[in-house]
């Protein structure tokens, strides 16, 4: 599967020289990273949640303003590395002018996880929630409520197959189907999504390998 | 906002292949190894269970198909998945991996036997120019009967194609497949591994010896070939004096007492009755 030139990705778009294209390219890495910066924020530099919420919004700003993520380059990593270590470098900047105020919340201090682990799942979390939104929106049909009702199910215990045959008014095989072409769905936009948020093909296969574990 | 657990669920089906083209049905996962993952799954139109392997790419079964033994496990078919990956079918094999195993009797002589099964279709293997790479317990599955299947072909290539990553799992890996050199060399010497792992202490030192020979560092100087070894396996059961050990006289002589044991008692007895009859008539 070929990286698709039809689809221009918004990595690359930051460097379009139509305002238009920036803009909207912007938009959508700030939809996708707005979460994880966010929470990396709370845990990493230790801002509170109304702190952390005005930084992200002040580095997106900065980073349209000073044209910031333009300048990442894939040689040297991940566009969401590249990411960090610029929001690093503007709270180092941001504390100077102002009291490194120090007020961490309970849940926040007793994570386990490295901000830098925070930062990647709250990403993939981001994706993932982009993904079903999209899924919804598209496909708000019999299939994807038992796709909701079981994948998106947070409960201790999921229904059986043949539960939700009875539930929907379907065979068991259906609800096997079902399930299949929802999961497929659900793949094709997580990966359409991801697509948006790589530079180039190779980076596209990387995170899809380290996400799924399948090539493309 | 999904929760971590929603994630990890969907992160496990979206790795899941798609079968809904194929005629399987998915079970569950049951292994992943050299180079793809290994489901269980249902052969809808044979109505039977199968072990389906997804792969980047197909050389692995159109390898496999080609070796007919009974040591290895048959490929059924093979087919490619919407998302491009290669999967085949093969015998769902039921057994007992070999990490797993335990002999039923304390003698050598039968995980030395469950060795030379091991040995058989490798060595066809050979034959046919295929290199397995990756021998190791977790790859070989004892059957009921003492049977013995080879699984996980998932990096076999042909004897002596270079490349950048021979594959081999640590501790049963050649060490010149880190460098990308494989051949029948590189068997022997995980086969050599295998050995050590079937036997357990105290063992002969003439055993461990052919094991040692044939995990040698050095390539040039384990076994020519995988009949070489299994010939030494032979001469040791039979009781013969092995290549790879240089036995002291006192070895030679137990061994030769031990081979020979009929004989031995009936000098033995011989001997003492004719010195009691000396004995008492010189008294």
């Amino acid at each position: 599967m070929a990286f698709p030139k039809t689809r221009q990705s918004a990595i690359l778009g930051l460097h379009d020289g139509d305002a238009t294209v920036r803009h909207r390219s912007m938009e959508t890495v700030a939809s996708a990273y707005w979460e994880p910066v966010c929470k990396y924020l709370r845990l990493r530099w230790h801002e509170s949640y109304e702190d952390a919420a005005d930084l992200t919004q002040a580095f997106f700003s900065k980073s349209i303003e000073s044209a910031t993520l333009i300048r990442y380059e894939p040689s040297k990593g991940t566009f969401r590395t590249y990411l960090r270590s610029c929001l690093d470098h503007f709270v180092l900047n941001a504390r100077k002018t102002r009291n490194p105020t120090v007020p961490l919340d309970f849940d926040f201090a007793s994570q386990q996880e490295s901000p830098e682990e925070l930062f990647h799942r709250e990403w993939l979390r981001s994706l993932f929630t982009s993904a079903v939104e999209d899924l919804r929106a598209r496909r708000g049909d019999l299939r994807f409520r038992v796709f909701e009702r079981y994948d998106l199910n947070d409960s201790d215990s999921r229904p059986t197959y043949d539960d939700l045959a009875a539930e929907f008014g379907v065979t068991t095989a259906s609800i096997t189907n079902y399930l299949a072409s929802m999961r497929r769905a659900f793949r094709k936009a997580v990966l359409d999504r991801l697509r948006d948020l790589t530079l180039n093909e190779r980076e596209f296969r990387t995170e899809v390998r380290a996400l799924f574990g399948i090539e493309v | 906002m999904l929760s971590d657990k929603i994630l990890r669920h969907l992160r496990e089906v979206g790795e899941l292949p798609d079968l809904s083209a194929t005629r399987y049905q998915l079970i569950r996962e049951i292994g992943r190894g050299g180079m793809g993952v290994v489901y269980l799954a249902h052969d809808t139109s044979l109505n039977r269970n199968v072990a389906l392997k997804i792969l980047d790419q197909a050389s692995e079964a159109c390898m496999l198909a080609s070796l007919e033994h009974p040591g290895i496990v048959p490929v059924y078919e093979t087919g490619i998945l919407p998302d491009g990956r290669v999967y085949y079918a093969m015998k769902f094999v039921r057994g007992t991996r070999l990490d797993d195993y335990h002999a039923s009797t304390p003698s050598l002589a039968e995980p030395l036997h469950t060795f030379l099964r091991i040995c058989e279709p490798v060595a066809f293997a050979h034959s046919r120019g295929v290199i397995h790479g990756d021998l190791k317990p977790e790859n070989i599955m004892i059957g009921a009967w003492g049977d013995v299947l080879i699984l996980d072909w998932g990096i076999a290539r042909r004897a002596n194609v270079p490349a950048a990553f021979a594959g081999g799992t640590d501790g049963y890996m050649a060490p010149e497949q880190l460098a990308g050199v494989t051949g029948p060399q590189t068997d022997i010497y995980s086969l050599g591994k295998v050995l050590e792992h079937l036997l357990s202490p105290p063992d002969p030192k003439s055993i461990r010896a052919i094991a040692a020979k044939a995990a040698h560092p050095d390539p040039s100087m384990r076994y020519a070939g995988v009949m070489e070894l299994t010939a030494e396996i032979v001469r040791f059961l039979d009781g013969q004096p092995v290549y790879a050990y240089q036995e002291s006289w006192f070895e030679r002589v137990s061994r030769w007492i031990s081979r020979n044991k009929t004989l031995t008692v009936l000098v033995m007895t011989y001997v003492v009755a004719r010195t009691l009859i000396f004995f008492f008539t010189h008294r």
